[in-house]
């Protein structure tokens, strides 16, 4: 019953809840944002032991500063400014003060490869899916890096164009002008690639 | 409209979908679940000794407001207490012309009459007298706090301590009405009153029966018979003592015998009718009021006096 109360309450109030103690509202909101923010992170660091790393680096943050959360937005956009914080922190420590790319980077296959694949039933169909996903990563590679963020954020995060200018400190229309760049960028690296979809 | 169409793609977003699977290690999840409950476990172990906190910091001011109560309730009262008589000249030097303060000067002479006399001063008492008055008030606080807790002087050793002093006659009281301070024309057998009047009464003419102002303190003079006749206090003259409240002074002045004989008919009673203890205390009563007591005494109370201490 208790479980079901927390799955029925927001973000916010789970946040709350663990705030004052309540464990089991951590388990809650962890579970229903650790694959969005996990595949922000890998998307963006293309390491698989990096994004680790740096994605337990995030809950770990928000578990230390509980106490300061406060609702005045969405959770979501605070968890979010708390994962786009610790990558450019760990772009700072590599030496890459502004985002990078990652054209050309071998860590892209090894997250490629570290990637499960969608359906395991069939090796060949597992195969397949590995090398869409392996196109999808190289293809997000090549899309500069604000740009890329600005996509990932709005994919992954579900925040309003608002809100990711608010969490990356731009206005609007420069969220807007990156995402009409990161999508027609992905449109002309995923063309074959969509038209399976569409399909 | 082009703009949302530019900004979201479709079959881009159904792409992702479909071929993102990503997700944490159950080792990853592990760890950050662990120091998610770990966090949250020392925060739980730690607020029953943050608990105490608050604690520490209102107990001051509780105390602090407790004792702000009191202050504010009691001090308003504390004028009402105290303050019953006029300080302004107790404390002012007396001029060195004038003649000492005599025992049978009423205060009420110093005090505008009722065709508008300027008002005098009142009488100081020299040091001498001062410490004689306290020495006087303390054995009657003494005596009143025996009488409070002792139980052998009984209620109507008290009650014979009670002296009705009889009416004046009317032609004395119309002489009163128009003497203007002319003390030397007051009877000198004149009793005091009988109860203690507020100062605003006795702001006003007093009658002349009112009584000097440390007699109870001053030995008398030889040969006076005010002096003998008049030890009695009233209130408004009774040595002032930060510890001697006006309800005090009251009973103090209601309770004490007016005249030499009174205390002697009194201690003859009592031994007559075998209250030893009354008899006893009245005598001390009786040395309090008169530093020449035992000389005072008649020869069939001075034998006995000689056997009390």
């Amino acid at each position: 019953m208790a479980a079901q109360n927390l799955s029925d309450d927001s973000d916010e109030s789970l946040m709350l809840s663990y705030a004052q103690g309540k464990a089991a509202a951590f388990d809650a909101l962890y579970a229903r944002h650790r694959v969005g923010v996990y595949r922000y992170v890998l998307r963006h660091c293309g390491n698989a032991p990096v994004a680790d790393e740096v994605f337990q680096d995030v809950w770990t943050n928000l578990v230390r500063t509980r106490a300061t959360y406060a609702p005045t937005s969405r959770f979501s956009a605070w968890l979010y400014t708390l994962a786009h914080n610790r990558l450019v922190d760990h772009w700072r420590s590599l030496g890459q003060v502004d985002m990078v790319s990652i054209d050309g980077d071998d860590a892209a296959n090894d997250a490629v490869g570290a990637l499960p694949a969608a359906r395991a039933d069939e090796p060949d169909e597992r195969a397949a899916n590995r090398n869409i996903a392996a196109h999808l990563h190289a293809a997000l590679a090549k899309v500069p890096p604000l740009q890329r963020d600005a996509f990932l954020l709005q994919q992954e995060s579900g925040l309003s164009l608002l809100e990711i200018a608010t969490l990356t400190g731009v206005g609007v229309e420069t969220v807007k002008s990156r995402l009409r760049y990161a999508v027609a960028k992905l449109r002309s690296e995923l063309g074959a690639l969509r038209e399976l979809a569409h399909r | 409209m082009n703009d949302d169409r530019d900004l979201h793609d479709t079959a881009l977003d159904a792409l992702l979908r479909t071929h993102s699977a990503e997700t944490p290690p159950p080792a990853v999840d592990a760890a950050v679940l662990a120091a998610a409950h770990r966090a949250v476990d020392g925060e739980m172990r730690a607020r029953p000794a943050r608990a105490t906190q608050p604690w520490r910091w209102w107990m001051p001011l509780a105390a602090a407001a407790a004792i702000g109560v009191v202050v504010i309730g009691i001090l308003p009262l504390a004028p009402t207490l105290v303050e019953s008589t006029p300080p302004a000249t107790r404390d002012a030097p007396t001029t060195p012309a004038a003649p000492p303060p005599s025992a049978t000067q009423p205060i009420e002479a110093a005090r505008p009459d009722a065709q508008g006399t300027p008002m005098a001063r009142v009488p100081v008492p020299s040091a001498t007298d001062r410490m004689s008055a306290k020495r006087g008030a303390a054995a009657t606080r003494e005596r009143e706090a025996t009488v409070a807790n002792d139980s052998a002087p009984s209620r109507p050793y008290m009650e014979m301590y009670r002296y009705v002093p009889p009416e004046p006659p009317a032609a004395e009281q119309d002489r009163r009405a128009n003497a203007t301070g002319a003390v030397a024309a007051m009877p000198q057998a004149a009793p005091a009153p009988k109860a203690f009047r507020p100062q605003q009464e006795a702001a006003a003419p007093a009658p002349a029966t009112q009584v000097p102002q440390e007699a109870n303190a001053q030995p008398p003079r030889q040969g006076s018979a005010a002096a003998l006749t008049q030890p009695a206090r009233s209130p408004e003259v009774l040595p002032r003592t930060d510890a001697m409240s006006l309800e005090d002074r009251q009973k103090v002045a209601a309770a004490q015998p007016r005249t030499v004989d009174e205390w002697f008919a009194l201690i003859r009673k009592l031994r007559s009718e075998n209250r030893v203890p009354d008899a006893i205390r009245a005598l001390a009563d009786f040395r309090a009021a008169f530093s020449d007591a035992d000389a005072r005494l008649p020869e069939d109370l001075r034998d006995w006096a000689k056997t009390v201490p």
